[in-house]
């Protein structure tokens, strides 16, 4: 080892990081010594596993080859069925992914102060690691009580949602937040559940299977057809966000001469081959929407005999309740024959022309669907009418005016979708992060079901075990139930909240009462907890549709956080990647990142926010390191995701919560067993529970739960009755805390007897056909008989009526009216308690509509335009001169979400954000092709590099996500976090107003301003500048001290193109 | 002021004049400011300081402070960080105890004044100096008593209460179900929670947790004058 001068000055101030550069790359830290060349021998074998890709939610199949227990080669999987053997850059990238200077492989703990401009780090062991954040939160709780500790997480990356979502409640606190969830895929997967119970139109989610089926030779082999002729990407760009899986798919179908219809302002690639492309201004879909509405309406190309009897367009409303008329509230003593769970509305018949009860499943009426007139002294109309008068405004005309796209090319669109036989629409992430949020998915989700769109070969919205429907089970099947809190409504089953649409009042109060409502231990005085957890939870009372994921809302927990009010979040758990590349208006996170006490962070890289602000980092497997890591699947095909390499102490993300909340908890309990009290948010003070569980209190006894509502401190509740122990509930859900646990009941599923069995013998437990891919094992493959099914509303329920849908009416709710009830009280989330109503300013009021009808102080039920609060168009409210060009942003194929900036050759091909622009916009800014160039919205400013291309309007921007983790490398002599410098998410709006029922504030559809700019400091753009990032034999924790840590059980990286002569890239040490 | 451009194109600022006592005393404050788990040990730290220390003095002070017991770092560390923000001066001294002229490192090696080292002291600056009167606990809490006025007679009965070591049990059901939570609802009308009133006398310097919620000594003297004043 030969050791490199250094004085003694320079070694204390080494020393407190030298922990660190063990733990860390060696790009983040200093220098000791120099270490040995060294190097593996020559590999002597190469082994392939099957795995699945992690780059992005979409999970290609793939094989991975390895060397030395190095990775070497990834490549697509030939039996995968949509894929189909490709693989796409961030999928090929993982190798810059796995082996990333930017890699924690240690426990680290901050040895500095917050910040990046002097991050230190200090390694510590697993055991100190849990220590020091079981201390941190249950310390806090001690102090300011359950209500203190919070948690987040994301989607890129670390896929943590369930622990994520279940750390606070086991806890006693109500707090969780995504940057996505509700800027990303909650609304669109709640709105499509509210209106027919089932899966929605997400493409980039796997929602969105049909289209691909029959795409694989060997499936279509098995005779499995491709059915989908005619698809509407509005908004999704799967040859970008999804490039091998759903991109590829969609080359396939446009190869099989599927038509398609593209609504994006950006030019994809997908806009590029579309049929037709509606390149329609940022945030003005709703226009667009109405505007197929009306034309669909007016020209009678809707599926009539679908919308009478399948959807809720022929029920009379109530103008005043904004819900539909039951057959009892106009027809004193009227008698139903359906069950009580299916409900009889009423309708205008056309046989009698007389308003008549409209029973589920009845054939004697024949039902208006259009229709208005008085009903019990009001005005009323069917909700078919509503949706009619709604749209009446929206001419294309008058859609061509407000969404930049001429009349003629809209009308060519709706005719190729309408006049199909069969089509689709695939809903994309835009609406999500705009203030129409929940409008755009119900008009998108409303436009297949008046179509008849609906559990049909080729369409987006049918129902498989692949989707929301799950395996047929045997027998006639029941009458279909929806419940909703928590993915699939999970939280209904383990904690007892929620109310069931589609069993009835009197079923939902059963389930209640019974002991335990639900499987979680505790009975009545844990459910009252969990009911109160919902109704305390930050910004609820006004965007109810955030329960569906059991999220928070993100600016009330950020307003808290600074203020304090209603109660302080000060703990911090966050289970993901870069929230200040993520969340809304970074800055104003920043600006309150001093007010939190400890932030504990677990992923596989140090970013911005772990640089900036995390106290302690658990370091986390990257994908093909951990088992099971994805499990989505790919349609009826199944691969294991086996842990094939390990660096460091890395673990699974589900070690480190469960670990921390087992630690955390014996700590709390142990204080309540000693005497001292515990604060729960949702009850007061609590004493010496020790591990019981919590004592047992009736509803009916307690006043206030029979009328408070939102009381959290008026409950008046005796804390005696609530003798409650952490973990609360049933715990953190998700995963294990022992990996050896994960890998073996992966390896199980598989048919394997053993992990090493399963890893031994790839052939037979990792690959999904055997031997002349004629007998696929059903352990991978469903049979595509009992897979791909269709019209399954059609079937005989066990009651003997048709089986329907899992809404209310039991149809498909185009007019949806699960959210006016939400609206009012929190239904179906809250209950048996019910959350307060929405304010008086929550809701739109529908303007140029004839005649005039209002939603204020309720969630509209149907699509409606609302103009962005930063408008481009003169005269508009929120029209600022200062701002004149609107922007919006999208991905790119490099990376999903904030993952793979770190990755070398991605970064190579696209250092800096692009923002693209028309040639004349530049040209009257005075910019050229690749200038620098800053953008300023009313929140900052950031800067990009010009991109022209004449596919852009000259009104509009378009931009991706970004930040630069270069600015901390160690090379810097300024490091700064990497997110100030060409970060969107520094522009972006993150205040009022908000979407209605979700809460989605503004990152797309906004308006800036654009001048010239200059490269920032410290960004890297040059290939050469970017040999930082590069996997090299020196960029593991392996430094000087290497054999002093077992070096042998960790391999050195090497790659068949690695040159030992080069000069080590990995800091020099 | 003008900015340089550098021949590959990036943005470079040009060398900025010493910073006023304003603004060393504002970044000062962002650091101290920086992490509430370390807020009161730098203002007592920096208050500490004011006399010139040791290095082990104030480690050993920085260590038996209450709220030492929650911090994330060593008291070296957060003896640095206001070293490093520009709060206290770093003094050498000699193996005499003397501080060390620059003119005796004049012309020396590293590892030669690094001999000439044989321990540090610490001494507020004026920017500290002028931060631990902004922090005072008594301006603190006299802003805090004045910004919501509802809640000013919570504040003193539960700085009275804190005269006597209480958990956060005791307090909260103190205060659970009284007017004054409603007062201070959210924007969803909900009314706070009991423990507002603890974080907001933590950040002002009023109480301090050692086992339980107490009273610090400047909460303690100004509780006594508000209560003498209103006897008067």
């Amino acid at each position: 080892m030969q050791k490199v001068t250094m004085t003694r000055r320079s070694f204390v101030k080494s020393a407190t990081v030298a922990g660190a550069a063990l733990a860390l790359s060696t790009r983040l830290t200093g220098s000791l010594v120099e270490a040995d060349q060294a190097w593996a021998a020559t590999p002597t074998d190469r082994k392939m596993y099957v795995s699945i890709c992690h780059g992005c939610i979409q999970a290609c199949p793939c094989r991975v080859y390895v060397e030395d227990n190095i990775a070497v080669k990834i490549e697509g999987h030939p039996l995968a069925p949509t894929n189909l053997g490709s693989l796409c850059l961030k999928g090929l990238n993982q190798l810059h992914t796995m082996y990333s200077p930017r890699r924690v492989l240690y426990p680290l703990k901050r040895a500095g102060d917050r910040g990046a401009e002097n991050a230190k780090w200090e390694r510590i062991s697993w055991d100190d690691a849990i220590e020091l954040a079981a201390s941190k939160i249950a310390d806090a709780i001690e102090k300011y009580g359950t209500y203190s500790f919070f948690a987040s997480v994301g989607g890129g990356g670390a896929y943590s949602f369930m622990q994520a979502m279940t750390i606070p409640m086991a806890f006693g606190s109500p707090t969780v937040f995504e940057p996505g969830c509700a800027q990303c895929y909650l609304p669109r997967f709640s709105i499509a559940n509210y209106m027919y119970g089932g899966s929605d139109q997400s493409i980039a989610d796997c929602a969105v299977l049909e289209p691909f089926k029959g795409l694989s030779p060997y499936e279509a082999a098995r005779g499995v057809s491709q059915d989908t002729k005619v698809i509407v990407l509005w908004g999704a760009q799967p040859s970008v966000s999804q490039t091998a899986q759903s991109g590829r798919g969609m080359a396939e179908l446009r190869a099989k001469g599927c038509k398609t219809i593209v609504v994006d302002p950006n030019m994809s690639p997908d806009a590029v081959k579309a049929t037709v492309w509606l390149r329609v201004r940022p945030a003005t879909d709703g226009a667009l929407i109405l505007a197929w509405y009306r034309y669909i309406f007016e020209k009678k190309l809707y599926d009539e005999q679908f919308v009478k009897t399948w959807t809720n367009l022929p029920f009379v409303v109530d103008p005043d309740t904004h819900l539909p008329l039951y057959a009892r509230e106009v027809f004193p003593g009227y008698q139903q024959s359906t069950p009580a769970n299916t409900p009889a509305y009423v309708c205008f018949d056309l046989n009698t022309n007389a308003l008549q009860p409209l029973e589920y499943g009845s054939t004697s009426v024949n039902p208006e669907v259009f229709w208005k007139g008085e009903v019990n002294g009001k005005q009323c109309r069917t909700a078919g009418q509503i949706y009619k008068d709604t749209a009446e405004p929206y001419t294309l005309q008058k859609a061509a005016e407000i969404c930049w796209v001429p009349e003629e090319t809209i009308e060519e669109a709706i005719k190729i979708y309408a006049e199909a036989p069969v089509a689709g629409i695939a809903n994309g992430v835009p609406s999500d992060m705009q203030q129409i949020a929940s409008q755009v998915p119900l008009g998108c989700c409303g436009l297949d079901m008046i179509m008849g769109y609906v559990n049909k070969p080729g369409a987006t919205l049918t129902q498989n075990p692949g989707g929301m429907g799950g395996p047929a089970l045997p027998g006639p099947p029941p009458r279909p139930t929806t419940s909703f809190n928590g993915f699939g409504g999970m939280f209904n089953m383990v904690y007892g909240i929620g109310y069931v649409v589609g069993a009835t009042e009197e079923e939902n109060a059963a389930r209640i009462a019974a002991q335990p409502p639900g499987m979680m231990p505790g009975g009545q005085g844990a459910l009252y907890v969990m009911n109160q957890l919902l109704l305390d939870r930050l910004g609820m009372k006004n965007h109810k549709g955030l329960y569906q994921w059991a999220h928070s809302h993100i600016p009330s927990v950020l307003e808290a956080i600074k203020t304090g009010i209603p109660y302080k979040p000060r703990v911090w758990y966050d289970m993901s990647g870069n929230k200040l590349a993520m969340l809304g208006n970074a800055g104003s996170w920043y600006d309150a990142f001093k007010e939190v006490d400890f932030c504990i962070c677990q992923y596989p890289m140090l970013t911005s926010f772990q640089v900036e602000t995390a106290d302690l980092v658990f370091p986390l497997e990257e994908w093909l390191e951990a088992t099971g890591a994805s499990e989505f699947g790919q349609l009826n095909y199944r691969f294991p995701s086996p842990g094939i390499v390990h660096l460091g102490e890395t673990v699974p993300n589900s070690v480190p919560p469960q670990k921390v909340v087992n630690a955390a908890s014996k700590k709390l309990n142990d204080a309540l067993a000693a005497g001292r009290q515990i604060v729960f948010g949702a009850t007061g003070a609590v004493t010496g529970a020790g591990p019981a569980t919590p004592s047992q209190s009736s509803t009916a006894k307690d006043d206030e739960l029979q009328t408070s509502k939102n009381a959290t401190v008026y409950h008046g509740n005796d804390p005696a009755q609530f003798e409650l122990s952490f973990p609360f509930g049933m715990g953190l859900m998700g995963g294990s805390q022992e990996e050896s646990v994960i890998q073996q009941t992966h390896a199980a599923s598989f048919g394997a007897p053993s992990y090493q069995a399963f890893m031994d013998d790839v052939g037979t437990y990792q690959e999904p056909f055997g031997a002349g891919y004629d007998t696929p094992n059903p352990l991978f493959v469903t049979d595509p008989k009992a897979y791909w099914v269709y019209g399954q509303h059609l079937e005989t329920a066990a009651d003997g009526l048709p089986v329907g849908f899992g809404t209310e009416s039991r149809k498909c709710e185009v007019y949806c009216t699960l959210l006016v009830k939400m609206a009012k009280d929190g239904h179906p989330y809250c209950y048996p308690r019910a959350q307060e109503p929405v304010d008086i300013s929550i809701g739109q009021e529908i303007k140029d509509q004839n005649p005039s009808y209002e939603y204020v102080g309720t969630y509209s039920p149907i699509c409606q335009h609302i103009e962005p609060i930063e408008s481009p168009i003169e005269g508009e409210l929120g029209y600022d001169p200062e701002y004149p060009l609107v922007i919006t942003s999208g991905r790119v194929y490099y990376f999903h979400h904030g993952t793979m900036r770190h990755a070398a050759f991605a970064r190579e091909l696209y250092p800096v954000p692009d923002v693209r622009m028309h040639p004349k916009t530049a040209e009257k800014y005075g910019l050229k092709h690749m200038d620098w160039v800053e953008v300023t919205s009313r929140r900052g400013t950031i800067t990009g590099r010009v991109y022209t291309h004449a596919g852009m309007h000259e009104g509009v921007l378009w931009m991706e996500r970004f930040w630069n983790p270069e600015c901390f490398d160690s090379s810097q002599s300024h490091k700064t976090g990497g997110w100030r410098e060409c970060n969107i998410n520094v522009i972006t709006k993150n205040t009022a107003p908000y979407n209605e029922v979700f809460g989605s504030y503004t990152n797309r559809g906004f308006t800036v301003n654009i001048k010239p700019g200059k490269r920032p400091e410290g960004i890297w753009v040059q290939p050469k500048e970017f040999e930082p990032f590069l996997p090299t034999q020196n960029n593991q924790y392996v430094d000087g001290l290497g054999s002093a840590l077992k070096l042998e059980q960790t391999p050195i990286v090497k790659f068949s193109d690695w040159d030992p002569n080069a000069a080590p890239m990995g800091g020099g040490l | 002021m003008m900015e340089a451009s550098q021949a590959d194109g990036t943005s470079s600022a040009a060398p900025k004049p010493p910073a006023g006592l304003e603004e060393r005393t504002s970044r000062l404050n962002k650091v101290v400011n920086r992490n509430p788990t370390h807020r009161e040990i730098h203002y007592k730290t920096l208050r500490y300081c004011l006399t010139q220390r040791l290095e082990h003095e104030v480690e050993e002070h920085i260590a038996s402070f209450p709220e030492f017991g929650y911090a994330s770092q060593s008291p070296y560390h957060l003896l640095s960080f206001l070293v490093e923000s520009g709060g206290i001066d770093v003094i050498e001294l000699d193996h005499d105890g003397l501080p060390i002229a620059p003119e005796r490192v004049s012309g020396l090696s590293e590892d030669e004044h690094d001999d000439l080292v044989a321990q540090y002291s610490y001494k507020t600056n004026d920017a500290g100096e002028r931060l631990v009167e902004q922090m005072s606990p008594k301006n603190r809490l006299e802003e805090l008593l004045g910004i919501v006025p509802d809640y000013y007679e919570t504040y003193i009965e539960v700085l009275g209460f804190l005269q006597e070591r209480h958990d956060l049990g005791s307090i909260d059901t103190l205060l659970r179900g009284r007017d004054v939570l409603m007062a201070g609802r959210d924007p969803d009308d909900r009314p706070i929670q009991p423990s507002v009133f603890i974080d907001k006398l933590e950040k002002a310097g009023g109480i301090y947790w050692e086992n339980g919620w107490l009273i610090t000594s400047e909460g303690k003297e100004l509780l006594d004058t508000l209560r003498e004043k209103k006897e008067d």
